[in-house]
């Protein structure tokens, strides 16, 4: 038998009011794709995605969850996914930011992702408390982007 | 991305983007970690990446990558298991031993030290390799002894003994050397030993060190109590300087002793010695001599063949080169000596000279080394009786006064002798390096001179003189030999000369049943009187309890079922005092006798039990005892029988013995030697019966009789230490507590090993002592045994036997009912 080869889908959930202050279950929102599925792709959709479809990694502060599927199915769920119009009773969207065949891939990427995220509010902070909460956190995640922070902070004082 | 901007423009709050922030750092540090946390497995080589991770890691660390060698190997050791530390050893050190390899470990010189690190549990003999390929060992007596050859060889050793050479490697007994004035030694000898044996320790024959002795030690003045063992002795012909003895000049005295019984004597001589302060100086020559014993007709084949004497003209000018022989030889009276042995040696071949050798002699020697006469191939040494001697040198052969010296007796020589002995190793080397292959070496001086000590044993002397009707079995003469004592450090180069000309090797076992076929007692079985012999009996039961035990209870014997009482130990101690006080009653018949007894019996309150080992009283027992035998015969013997009532009257016993010998003797233990009439041969543990009537009469009618049958007992159940049957388990309480008493009854009975007191009544025929060895005498074609008898039952069996008879016994085993009839003769070798 050969391997079982998976696909990971990367997702964000932009709720609309922009409120963090939902907790997402992965109960939830797994039940919520399984719903988009069926409404996209009917019973032999949710049949053939059913196997192996669970939610790898939630998130609930940054809203990203790793769900995984099997390869010859993933397709059915990535292509139901910006279909998912609600979650929790609430309007929502759902971004696929990256699909891997590993979680360790799908990880990597989330990290590059956030350090991007990260730099890039540095830039757009307004106020100095928000710049020095922001430095803060690049502070506690990183050692070695010590240089980079110097960099952003000569740029963010040059503008 | 861009939408993400826009909304966080537009609903940007301090605490909104703080949070974003902090979530976000937290949850890159989360990815960092799972990224980063590729250390699951406790080895390192499981957390390669999958493209460097190898078969066979775990053992070959060349696999790793090279940077993560060392690492790796610090893995193997921990993970390997570690070695058994002994308490001196470092607890820090927690790494494991590295077991050496097989080939590494049979090096030599590591092989050597292994030996050693053994032989500080139990000491080795030097020939003890050759015996542990090919022998069955033990443990006993701190030794590591042989105790029969790997191969059956019970009757193949008879033959030996009888026809050919058997020989033992006897090392074990040590020697004690005493040294002093004659004087000073006899007075401690006079204490430790008494005439009544049968040898006087003082007397010319052994003082002048030409003939060595055999006798039993006691403890300081508690003859016939309280003995310790049998000693071989013998006499230094010379003083401690060399020269011929005068009045107050020292002596040396070699007594040579059992390991059972070594300790205590040592201790006792030491304690006299100190006491009375005699000036007399104890050494241990335990580590100094070796010595072995030679049986059998061909050992004096195999002796000549074996020890050639070794020429020892001195050639060297100075003192510093010189050997021990040529220092030694110098003196004229020692060459003298030397040359007469020469002589005699040569001479030893022929019939005439050789049946001359007095019984017990001593014969000095110094000979080659043995290693240079070793023939090809084992062989068969014999006799060349085409040898020519002259009649004028054999008639005073015998009568020189020299042959017995030797310079053994010197340590200075033994040492030196033992220093310069080749190594092996180089004889093989010069061996190889002859010219011509095959040739003998010869090293001329540098050859090494052995002095070599060889005592004469008589072997069996009583005579057998009509096979079938005599009480007596064993040939006469059946085990003399030779016992040729060595120095130490050359005990396995003429272990392997008397091998390879043809001396078959014997143990403990050969020994034991070379004592019984002579009609011997063995030290320690047969010496229960003495410290050595009670402990050999109490380890000897408990060895046979253990392995009755570990059978299963089914296959057990159930002896209480057979009326045995002590399966595995003799009771001696309950069989002497038993007949003390029957024999006591039943002659307490007169007001005269019991007034004797009263008067003696303060004295006599010593109930220790004794061996009679007096000749002299021995001598009488003896002949009361002999007689003629049951032979079928065609007219009716008409054999007077005793009435009833004279066999317990006064003038009875009186006729045997004195009122206050008897008394006197009455707890003593008499060793006896018994043949049997018809079928059986006995084993340890058998019972020796008293006749009936109805035995006598039916063995008078028909001298082939079976003998009668011990009816069958009810006795107790198996003994089943531990375990509850299930029944038990299932009983009440009461029931269980009153099953397990009788139980722990029958369990102890048979098997304690305490003093328990064994009813000498148990059985329907009195029990008058027991067996202690005992086989098929391949002589005779009967069995025989020996054993020791209470003397009360002796002399029970003298009043009772019919008078003009041979005295018979009935002998029983302890596995089985019947009976048998068996002659029994009292033997008077010490």
């Amino acid at each position: 038998m050969v391997r079982l080869r998976n696909r990971y889908l990367l997702c964000e959930i932009n709720f609309d009011d922009q409120r963090t202050n939902i907790e997402v279950m992965s109960n939830d929102l797994l039940n919520e794709i399984k719903q988009s599925v069926v409404t996209m792709h009917g019973d032999y959709g949710i049949g053939s995605v059913m196997p192996g479809f669970n939610v790898k990694y939630l998130n609930p502060y940054t809203r990203i969850f790793i769900v995984r599927s099997r390869r010859r199915s993933y397709k059915f769920v990535s292509t139901a996914l910006p279909f998912m119009k609600k979650l929790l009773d609430k309007p929502c969207r759902i971004t696929t930011l990256h699909c891997g065949g590993t979680i360790r891939s799908c990880q990597k990427f989330l990290l590059k992702y956030q350090r991007q995220q990260l730099s890039a509010v540095l830039l757009k902070c307004k106020t100095d408390a928000e710049q020095k909460k922001v430095k803060e956190s690049i502070l506690k995640c990183t050692l070695k982007d010590v240089e980079e922070e110097g960099c952003l902070e000569e740029d963010i004082d040059s503008s | 991305m861009s939408k993400m901007d826009d909304e966080g423009e537009q609903i940007t709050t301090v605490i909104d983007v703080a949070k974003f922030a902090s979530s976000r750092a937290d949850e890159i540090n989360t990815m960092m970690q799972a990224l980063e946390g590729r250390r699951k497995g406790k080895r390192m080589f499981q957390r390669l990446p999958r493209h460097m991770r190898r078969r066979a890691v775990s053992h070959n660390v060349k696999r790793l990558p090279r940077s993560m060698r060392s690492q790796g190997e610090k893995e193997m050791k921990q993970s390997k298991p570690t070695q058994k530390r002994k308490e001196g050893a470092d607890t820090e050190d927690s790494e494991p031993a590295k077991k050496r390899s097989r080939r590494h470990r049979r090096r030599p010189s590591n092989l050597r030290s292994e030996f050693n690190r053994r032989q500080r549990r139990f000491i080795w003999l030097e020939t003890h390799l050759w015996h542990a390929k090919r022998f069955k060992m033990e443990d006993k007596w701190g030794h590591r002894i042989p105790l029969h050859s790997n191969e059956k060889g019970v009757r193949a050793a008879y033959r030996s003994v009888m026809k050919h050479c058997l020989m033992q490697d006897v090392s074990y007994n040590g020697v004690v050397e005493l040294v002093g004035r004659k004087e000073n030694i006899l007075k401690v000898m006079n204490c430790i030993t008494n005439k009544e044996t049968g040898i006087n320790i003082s007397d010319e024959r052994y003082l002048n060190g030409s003939h060595h002795g055999r006798t039993i030690l006691y403890k300081k003045n508690a003859y016939p109590y309280k003995a310790i063992g049998p000693t071989d002795f013998m006499w230094n012909a010379l003083t401690t300087d060399g020269t011929t003895p005068s009045d107050g000049s020292t002596r040396q005295l070699w007594l040579w002793l059992h390991p059972a019984c070594f300790d205590e004597t040592i201790a006792e001589i030491k304690g006299m010695c100190s006491e009375g302060s005699i000036d007399v100086s104890i050494n241990d020559l335990r580590a100094d001599l070796v010595r072995f014993h030679l049986e059998g007709p061909l050992s004096r084949s195999v002796l000549i063949d074996a020890l050639k004497v070794a020429d020892v003209a001195c050639s060297s000018e100075t003192i510093e080169g010189r050997h021990w022989w040529e220092e030694h030889y110098l003196d004229p009276d020692k060459l003298a000596a030397y040359k007469e042995q020469s002589i005699l040696w040569e001479g030893m071949s022929n019939v005439d000279i050789a049946s001359k050798l007095e019984s017990s002699c001593m014969m000095g020697l110094t000979v080659r080394d043995p290693r240079h006469l070793l023939p090809r191939k084992r062989m068969q040494a014999m006799i060349d009786s085409t040898k020519i001697i002259e009649e004028s040198t054999k008639q005073n052969l015998l009568e020189k006064d020299k042959l017995f010296w030797s310079p053994i007796w010197d340590h200075n020589v033994r040492k030196q002798v033992k220093d310069t002995q080749v190594s092996q190793h180089k004889i093989n080397q010069m061996r190889s390096e002859q010219l011509v292959p095959g040739t003998p070496l010869d090293l001329g001086r540098q050859e090494s001179r052995i002095p070599v000590l060889i005592l004469q044993n008589p072997g069996s002397q009583t005579l057998c003189k009509d096979k079938r009707g005599s009480p007596t079995f064993g040939t006469l003469g059946y085990g003399a030999g030779f016992d040729v004592i060595i120095p130490s450090g050359w005990g396995m180069e003429f272990w392997v000369a008397f091998y390879f000309r043809g001396a078959r090797a014997g143990a403990r076992r050969e020994a034991s049943s070379s004592h019984l076929h002579q009609g011997r007692p063995e030290f320690p079985l047969d010496y229960p009187d003495t410290q050595g012999g009670k402990l050999y009996a109490k380890s000897l039961q408990e060895e046979l309890v253990t392995s009755y035990m570990k059978k299963p209870p089914a296959k057990r014997l159930n002896y209480s079922k057979v009326g045995t009482e002590n399966p595995f130990s003799h009771p001696w101690n309950e069989l002497v005092v038993y007949w003390r006080t029957n024999v006591e009653q039943k002659d307490a018949s007169s007001a005269e006798k019991n007034e004797q007894l009263i008067e003696l019996n303060p004295e006599s309150e010593n109930t220790d039990i004794f061996i009679l080992r007096s000749n002299q009283h021995l001598y009488q027992l003896q002949n009361q005892c002999i007689g003629k035998c049951f032979k079928p015969s065609k007219k009716s013997v008409n054999v007077k029988q005793p009435k009833t009532e004279d066999l317990y009257t006064k003038e009875n016993i009186a006729s045997i013995f004195t009122n206050e010998t008897f008394l006197k003797l009455k707890s003593s233990l008499v060793f006896v030697t018994m043949r049997m009439l018809n079928r059986g041969a006995p084993s340890m543990f058998a019972m020796i019966c008293l006749m009936n009537k109805e035995d006598l009469e039916a063995l008078e009618s028909n001298p082939s009789s079976p003998g009668p049958i011990e009816p069958k007992h009810t006795g107790s159940p198996t003994p089943r230490v531990g375990k509850k049957s299930e029944s038990v388990k299932h009983k009440k309480e009461l029931n269980v507590k009153g099953q397990q008493s009788e139980l722990d009854k029958a369990v102890k009975l048979q098997t304690s090993t305490d003093e328990i007191s064994t009813n000498i009544d148990c059985c329907s025929r009195a029990i008058i002592g027991y067996v202690t060895n005992g086989a098929q005498a391949f002589s005779v074609g009967v069995g025989c045994s020996v054993g020791l008898c209470s003397f009360g039952g002796l002399v029970r069996l003298l009043q009772q036997k019919v008078p003009g008879r041979n005295a018979v016994v009935l002998i029983r085993d302890s596995k089985s009912l019947q009976y048998r009839y068996a002659y029994i003769k009292i033997t008077t070798i010490t």
